[in-house]
């Protein structure tokens, strides 16, 4: 397998949007999948990588498939986020 | 009621207890001045102040000051631990994974500090019965009082605030 680097591969995610489209807060979101708000906080700024059962269950709160939440490149920009 | 009754009543007391309490953690927002990168600092420093003060105060000036720093440095120790959330001391039960991840790291590090400390103690030691000890490769130390409680303190304190310092330095909680 080698060395890993040090850094984690950078994950990229529309938490955030897709948060505010279906009018949640971070607590309530934070409730609905079972983490703490300030979890929500790392994730929206892609600071952390969620296991695949949290990205599962942030999918199926958000309504979006979860392609559509995280991507290994950047997202392109929408009107919202330009 | 049988022993066994009692105690799985006092086990389901305890654990509603640390669920009360780790849910107030979480969700409290009293405590949150010292949840800043600053005054988490400023914890951290004095704590490592108080561990050096307790050898001082014990050997060299009373028992009763070292026991005063002793104190302080409980108080201390405790509020360290409110401003990390005691996420190092709760059960894993009630962190999600992203704060079991990085109680797990801190661990990992608390442990090589400690390791470093206890190595760096021990050839200290080994030094000085090498420069101390006689022909007959013996080293007579008198310990006092004073001395057996610092070692004691110190080490204890290190042990239970390493985790709570190093989540503190880590600011990610």
């Amino acid at each position: 397998m080698g060395r890993r680097p040090k850094a984690d591969e950078p994950v990229y995610s529309r938490i955030e949007e897709l948060r505010s489209e279906r009018g949640l807060s971070r607590q309530e979101l934070a409730d609905a999948v079972g983490v703490h708000y300030q979890t929500v906080g790392y994730l929206e700024r892609g600071e952390y990588s969620p296991s695949l059962s949290l990205a599962l269950r942030l999918a199926e709160i958000l309504e979006a498939p979860v392609e559509q939440l995280f991507s290994l490149t950047p997202f392109p920009e929408t009107q919202e986020t330009r | 009621m049988t022993l066994k009754e009692r105690w799985a009543i006092s086990k389901e007391r305890n654990e509603a207890a640390v669920a009360a309490s780790a849910e107030r953690l979480m969700s409290d927002t009293r405590y949150d001045s010292v949840r800043t990168r600053r005054a988490r600092l400023l914890l951290v420093g004095g704590y490592l102040v108080l561990l050096v003060l307790v050898p001082v105060a014990y050997i060299a000036v009373d028992q009763l000051v070292g026991l005063l720093v002793v104190i302080v440095g409980a108080g201390a120790w405790a509020l360290l631990r409110v401003s990390v959330r005691t996420i190092a001391d709760l059960p894993d039960e009630y962190l999600d994974e992203r704060q079991l991840a990085v109680r797990n790291e801190s661990y990992v590090e608390s442990y090589r500090y400690l390791a470093g400390a206890v190595a760096l103690a021990g050839t200290v030691g080994l030094i000085a019965f090498i420069v101390n000890g006689t022909e007959l490769d013996t080293w007579d130390v008198t310990l006092t009082w004073g001395a057996v409680m610092s070692a004691f303190w110190v080490f204890l304190g290190l042990a239970l605030g390493l985790p709570s310092m190093v989540l503190a330095l880590k600011d990610k909680v």
